[in-house]
């Protein structure tokens, strides 16, 4: 370096590195080396967003359930960013669509567990989805929600996953409470001769599988005289509404569900097939099918037995409300089952994050398992759900069975299921299966 | 399985009426979809995994017309000639660009095209379920015919299934243009020297076919709940129908559809864990022992 006056030059007249050059490039380069410095204040790290990485069904005729977890997340992300965000932290969504393909579900699972900047992971498809998440989820060892009512992704020790959690219903859990209101009205109202239908999968079957156990259980004179099993989104039912008519049952069980139970009413109202025999339905109360059913038949059928799933009302509490509010305000529509179930999820994971003090997963799955929070599809005066911490399955939420009615709430002589009683009956059967 | 229920069933005139009724009506809608299929493959050469697309919009667009207007009637009128137009634009800018071609461009850009319009679908009328009243005229309570109930609108359904199978057969063989089409399906560089127009010809027969498929559309909305994505079962139903009749086998399809309506009908009865079993071991039968189908013409 030489001093200014007495610069040299390379022989072409070019003015060497002098000591101005030395000290600006010096300062220049310790500035950029304390930007990435642990010395720097912590305030330019916590700018880092919290990104959720959502993945399922988001196309064909499920697409419902992928646009509604969606609206979920959005409106969860928008309330907490409003608030300054989670630890400080902003909230980012990402979504993606599987097309209903668990290989599709396991790519995004480990896209987004090796991207490095997705700290949580939603699964919203179909139970093959959530099954191949599970196994992923232990494979990288990365928290991942799923919802999916499939009993066995959490029930069966050889597939549960210490890093997947359930966010939605247990299809057992359903299979309870409804088995047993069946029970109860078959012994009042004499229908021993029963009927069953549902789509040809696993979710099918094994939904009218634990009804007719615990239907059974509690009236052991029930009989069941026929079973269909249409395939999954079956456009025309005619040849099952004939069968059941010809069977004469005094009462059926349908695990149809959406677009499936939309049809079935349909076609089967044509039919005249709900005057002759009563009808318990798993999965009718929800807007999805409600409001279709009112365009179609200009009322919501009265007087079929349903299952609570989900409504504006029902549960009719203070939570569920505020939640009905913010979604309709911000998207022009009520949410359902899907949007309450994944929303519920979400604040699962908020405050598990607060607890943990982290988005490191380790800490906030410990710190999820056994957490209890308000939900909008929670029970009791404080609308509580309660994530389960020897499995991670949601328990406590509202879960009943009623009479529908032609307005809203659409549901009426609700009676909902005491958590005590279902679970004492899970457990039996958990025993029984060899899972406990 | 219950096979002692199914015979049962077959001896009470009641139950074998009521079964038999509920076959028909799936093989009118069955038939109206795969005899358009059919046609365009029969003709065209093209593969079309689209058509139960064609399907999805003659049933949207019939949403859209009754619930501004509350009339079905129009939309009777209007939807068919909707899904033609649409079936028009899209041989003119799309399906005349792969005539000729190996079939796995046709099933490259058809299947493209099932995914596009799947997405335009839930882009104009949304994700969320969307259902069609039945007709006013029809909302009452089933006739019966020696016992066996029937939906006043099954029967509307079972008569314009029988007046278009009627319609389809006067065109191509009582007209010239049901002519000019069957020789065009043959040999259509013959029809091209004799100064016919093959190329708007081969637009109008996609034209047909997919106001058949809209057709069908309309007249199962009532029946079905509406959402993305309902063509493509409807599509794979068709191509199935269309190998057991036979490709470009008008009489063929519907003798087809009268088969899958009874294998489901009666099926259910004897087999309800799997009566879909049957319409496949069908198909493979066919593909087995009589590859051109029940009446169709042996491909080259």
């Amino acid at each position: 370096m030489r001093q200014k006056g007495k610069e040299s030059n390379n022989g072409k007249g070019e003015a060497l590195f002098t000591r101005r050059d030395f000290v600006k490039t010096s300062l220049a380069g310790a500035t950029a080396l304390m930007i990435g410095s642990p010395l720097m204040p912590s305030k330019a790290k916590a700018e880092k967003p919290i990104k959720l990485g959502l993945f399922g069904v988001c196309s064909g005729a499920s697409a419902m359930a992928g646009e509604h977890a969606l609206k979920a997340a959005q409106l969860w992300a928008e309330e907490l960013n409003s608030k300054g965000g989670l630890l400080g932290r902003q909230i980012e969504v990402t979504q993606r669509d599987t097309s209903n393909k668990p290989e599709e579900a396991v790519r995004f699972a480990r896209e987004f567990a090796a991207s490095g900047d997705v700290d949580f992971i939603f699964a919203h498809g179909s139970s093959a989805e959530a099954f191949a998440i599970a196994s992923a989820s232990k494979e990288l060892k990365r928290l991942m929600f799923a919802s999916s009512e499939a009993v066995d992704l959490t029930a069966d020790p050889k597939v549960r996953s210490p890093y997947c959690v359930r966010i939605t219903y247990n299809s057992l859990f359903t299979g309870i409470v409804q088995g047993k209101f069946a029970a109860k009205i078959s012994k009042e109202l004499g229908l021993t001769r029963w009927y069953t239908i549902a789509g040809d999968y696993a979710f099918g079957r094994d939904s009218v599988n634990y009804f007719i156990e615990f239907l059974k259980k509690d009236n052991p004179k029930v009989e069941v005289v026929g079973q269909a099993w249409p395939k999954l989104f079956e456009p025309d039912f005619t040849p099952q509404i004939t069968a059941i008519l010809g069977a004469k049952p005094h009462a059926v069980y349908s695990a149809h569900f959406a677009g499936d139970v939309i049809t079935f009413i349909k076609q089967g109202m044509m039919y005249g097939l709900f005057e002759k025999s009563k009808f318990v339905m798993k999965d009718v109360i929800n807007y999805e099918v409600i409001n279709a059913l009112i365009q179609s038949l200009g009322k919501f059928p009265a007087g079929l037995y349903a299952g609570t799933q989900y409504l504006n009302g029902i549960p009719d509490t203070k939570a569920n409300q505020d939640f009905n509010n913010a979604f309709l305000k911000r998207f022009g529509i009520y949410p359902i089952v899907y949007s309450a179930n994944f929303y519920t999820g979400l604040l699962l994971l908020e405050e598990a994050v607060k607890k943990a003090k982290t988005t490191e997963n380790e800490a906030v799955i410990r710190a999820i398992k056994d957490l209890s929070i308000k939900a909008p599809i929670g029970t009791g005066s404080n609308s509580m759900v309660t994530m389960r911490g020897r499995d991670n399955q949601l328990i406590n939420y509202a879960v009943g069975c009623g009479v529908t009615m032609s307005e809203a709430p659409y549901l009426k002589n609700i009676v909902y299921a005491s958590w005590d009683e279902i679970m004492k009956d899970e457990n039996t059967w958990m025993k029984n299966k060899g899972y406990l | 399985m219950n096979i002692m229920g199914l015979l049962d069933c077959i001896g009470n005139l009641s139950c074998l009426l009521t079964h038999l009724t509920s076959a028909v009506v799936i093989a009118m809608i069955l038939f109206l979809v795969a005899s358009g299929l059919s046609l365009i493959f029969g003709v065209l050469g093209i593969g079309n995994f689209a058509h139960g697309s064609l399907y999805m919009i003659g049933a949207y667009i019939t949403y859209t017309v009754v619930s501004k207007s509350g009339n079905f009637w129009l939309a009777l009128i209007l939807a068919p000639i909707g899904v033609g137009f649409l079936g028009l634009v899209v041989e003119r800018f799309l399906i005349r660009r792969i005539y000729g071609s190996a079939h796995v461009y046709q099933f490259l850009l058809t299947f493209g095209l099932l995914l596009v319009l799947d997405d335009v679908v839930r882009f104009v009328w949304g994700f969320d379920f969307k259902s069609v009243p039945t007709p006013k005229f029809f909302q009452r309570p089933p006739i019966f015919f020696f016992g066996s109930p029937i939906p006043l609108y099954y029967v509307f359904i079972i008569i314009m299934g029988i007046l278009v199978a009627l319609g389809l057969w006067i065109i191509l063989s009582k007209t010239k243009f049901g002519k000019v089409v069957n020789a065009a399906a043959s040999d259509p560089d013959m029809v091209e020297c004799l100064g016919i127009n093959v190329r708007s010809l081969y637009t109008l027969v996609f034209a047909l076919g997919a106001l058949l498929a809209g057709f069908g559309g309309i007249l199962a909305s009532p029946m079905r709940s509406l959402s993305p994505g309902m063509g493509f079962p409807v599509t794979l139903e068709s191509m199935l129908v269309m190998v057991i009749g036979g490709v470009g086998s008008i009489g063929g399809v519907l003798i087809a559809s009268f088969l899958v309506g009874l294998l489901r009908s009666f099926g259910i009865l004897g087999f309800p864990d799997f009566e879909l079993f049957f319409v496949f071991f069908l198909v493979i039968a066919v593909l087995i022992f009589r590859p051109w189908g029940i009446s169709g013409r042996a491909l080259e």
